[in-house]
């Protein structure tokens, strides 16, 4: 859907309810998704994506093109849904940290058991650099939008990126050393 | 090719993607419920609000710093405060959010609407040391693509250079050249905006010194913080015993989201039907928009979203050498300068159809042929233009297309027709230009001297091409 498509389809959406169910089949997964990844439990990240959507329907009419695509708009809202149930959980639950806190012995040994390096290391870095990482490699995204979905420009997002992966790099590095000494000591 | 890059990370980014198996999609009934759910509700939506204001985020810290000049302020200066206070407190205020800093990180939004460019939501990103001597400035539309880039490092200076007024089309190169090259090319700044009565002052304005970034408001504003005298609510800026502009403060204002602000009209002390309005927060202080208004009409508004103190170890330390994706880095500095002496940037007119002197009419083709010598530049854009002559400072000038030409010697042959409806009958003089834009203003690198090619247009005579 090309970008002046999609803001005819918005505009109309702020009048006719078919508009919106349009814009609903079309980003219903993919809000899911991310919520999904965000939260790491099905039950929250359904939570989580019909609040996005009774807010993004309550908030329609207010919203205007202006720079920020409605995709990244709507992942801006499911970001703060997301954030606010896992606040929500931690005074619930304190010890059933979700991916947007540190990761707990839990998570971690959940991740352990995975074959995947890479995402043990994810695993293992702070809830900001988790987040950051998932929108770049993870969601259909551009910079732009990430940069609008974090509230942050696009070349501030390049320096976090490349720190992020720096720091991945450094978790995966040791994940590998530990690895390869456990192998030598077969 | 130079890319903005994090290449040195290529090969793990690589394995993150691949490491993730897809994520599961939304339970079917689920989906279905909400979608049904969500239906219900839409008929009880509150109606779109009659009036929409773009809303600025206001840093938690300014509250603390603007209340205390509130307190401050209201003894010990007259209330209330004339244009000339208000703004300089804001400038005082501005300075403060980023005391101390290493470096300052400032972004925009602007709007355009001045003709050949129209944006909407095109973001200014400006990294400057306090002095202004190291800077990074982009101005990227909404959509992503570069609008304008110029960056100074030490001895290093980058600049994108433009044949149409800036923003009319994406950047696709930047030029590098020494801090000496880019003084020699007499290349006007950013956007050359110190003369208030420059209507491209509404972008920012980085042009303090040769190659130097604003460090505070009044340069962004194109005004300075000296020599006022206020009268009341006015406030008239001299520069060497003469008027040059004036600050009105006009009645504070409620925006839609209950903020209120100061509202500050700047105008020239002479002439253009030009101003400048500036919004600054009542109670923080901090600018809030600058819009501009060209015979009423708005030309371009420029929004502060945010300015961060920055520790030098917050920029990678290839900062300065990392581009956006997809633009050409050409490196000027690679090419032989030319001897300073001898060359200067020039063109002449080798020949002119039909013979200067005779009545024209819209049917004649005028042809030029023109020689160029563009030293200091890459590249400029050349035009023959008509200027009347009974009216040389108020009247109208009728362009050419323009041409592309770039740095060396060479010839451009020009064909055009006038255009009746914009043109009055008299005598018209010719002219040639060699230029390139700062922000809508074409800036003459090199001109040819009109004065012995003149014709009589629409004044009745028939010309046989």
């Amino acid at each position: 859907m090309t970008q002046t498509n999609e803001q005819t389809i918005i505009q109309q959406a702020q009048h006719d309810p078919q508009a919106f169910a349009i814009l609903y089949d079309r980003y219903i997964d993919r809000i899911y998704a991310y919520t999904l990844r965000q939260t790491g439990n099905e039950a929250l990240a359904q939570d989580a994506t019909s609040a996005t959507f009774e807010k993004a329907l309550r908030h329609l009419r207010r919203y205007r093109w202006q720079g920020q695509t409605f995709c990244a708009w709507l992942y801006r809202i499911a970001r703060n849904e997301a954030i606010a149930i896992h606040r929500k959980q931690r005074f619930l639950a304190p010890l059933s940290l979700g991916r947007l806190g540190e990761p707990n012995a839990e998570q971690v040994l959940d991740t352990q058991l995975q074959s995947d390096d890479v995402q043990l290391a994810l695993a293992r870095l702070p809830g900001r650099d988790q987040e950051l990482l998932i929108l770049r490699f993870y969601e259909d995204l551009s910079n732009a939008e990430i940069a609008s979905i974090l509230g942050c420009s696009v070349q501030s997002l390049y320096v976090r990126v490349h720190r992020a992966l720096s720091r991945l790099r450094k978790e995966l590095e040791a994940i590998e050393n530990v690895s390869g000494e456990v192998v030598q000591g077969e | 090719m130079t890319q903005l890059k994090i290449n040195e990370n290529d090969d793990l980014a690589e394995r993150l993607k691949t490491s993730s198996t897809p994520p599961p999609k939304a339970p079917v009934a689920y989906k279905a419920g909400l979608r049904a759910r969500l239906l219900s509700q839409y008929n009880t939506l509150p109606a779109r609000p009659a009036r929409l204001w773009l809303t600025v985020s206001i840093l938690v810290g300014l509250a603390v710093l603007g209340l205390t000049f509130v307190l401050l302020w209201s003894p010990l200066g007259i209330w209330p405060a004339s244009a000339a206070e208000i703004l300089q407190h804001a400038n005082t205020a501005l300075a403060a959010q980023t005391e101390g800093a290493a470096l300052i990180y400032d972004r925009f939004v602007l709007d355009i609407q001045t003709g050949m460019v129209v944006q909407e939501g095109a973001a200014i990103e400006l990294w400057h040391s306090p002095d202004g001597q190291q800077f990074r400035y982009q101005l990227t539309a909404a959509d992503g693509s570069l609008l304008y880039f110029v960056q100074r490092s030490g001895d290093r200076f980058w600049r994108s250079f433009h044949n149409l007024p800036v923003g009319a089309e994406p950047v696709r190169q930047i030029y590098q050249l020494s801090l000496d090259q880019y003084r020699q090319s007499n290349l006007p700044d950013a956007f050359e905006g110190q003369n208030i009565s420059d209507m491209t002052i509404g972008w920012l304005d980085i042009n303090g010194e040769h190659g130097k970034a604003c460090t505070d408001l009044f340069c962004l504003l194109g005004i300075t913080g000296e020599e006022w005298q206020c009268q009341g609510k006015t406030c008239t800026q001299f520069r060497d015993g003469q008027p040059i502009a004036e600050a009105l403060l006009l009645d504070d204002e409620q925006l839609a989201d209950g903020q209120t602000v100061h509202v500050i009209e700047i105008h020239p002390s002479l002439g253009l039907d030009w101003r400048r309005v500036t919004q600054i927060d009542a109670r923080t202080l901090a600018l809030v928009e600058v819009a501009d208004f060209d015979r009423g009409n708005l030309v371009d508004r420029l929004r502060l979203i945010e300015r961060q103190a920055l520790a030098a170890t917050d920029i990678p330390n290839d900062f300065y050498s990392t581009f956006p994706a997809g633009i050409e880095l050409v490196d000027m500095q690679a090419v032989p300068e030319p001897t300073p002496v001898s060359r200067t940037n020039r063109m002449w007119i080798i020949s002119v159809s039909p013979e200067p002197g005779t009545a024209v009419d819209e049917q004649t083709e005028f042809v030029v042929e023109v020689g160029y010598d563009l030293v200091t530049l890459p590249e400029a854009s050349l035009q023959v233009m008509l200027w009347p002559a009974f009216n040389w400072f108020g009247g109208s000038t009728e362009n050419s297309d323009p041409v592309n030409i770039t740095q060396g010697e060479g010839t451009v042959t020009v064909r055009f027709r006038v255009e009746p409806r914009s043109l009055d009958s008299g005598q018209w003089m010719l002219q040639t230009s060699l230029g390139t834009f700062s922000g809508n203003q074409l800036i003459f690198l090199a001109t040819t001297d009109w004065s012995e090619y003149q014709w009589c247009i629409l004044c009745g005579e028939k010309v046989t091409p």
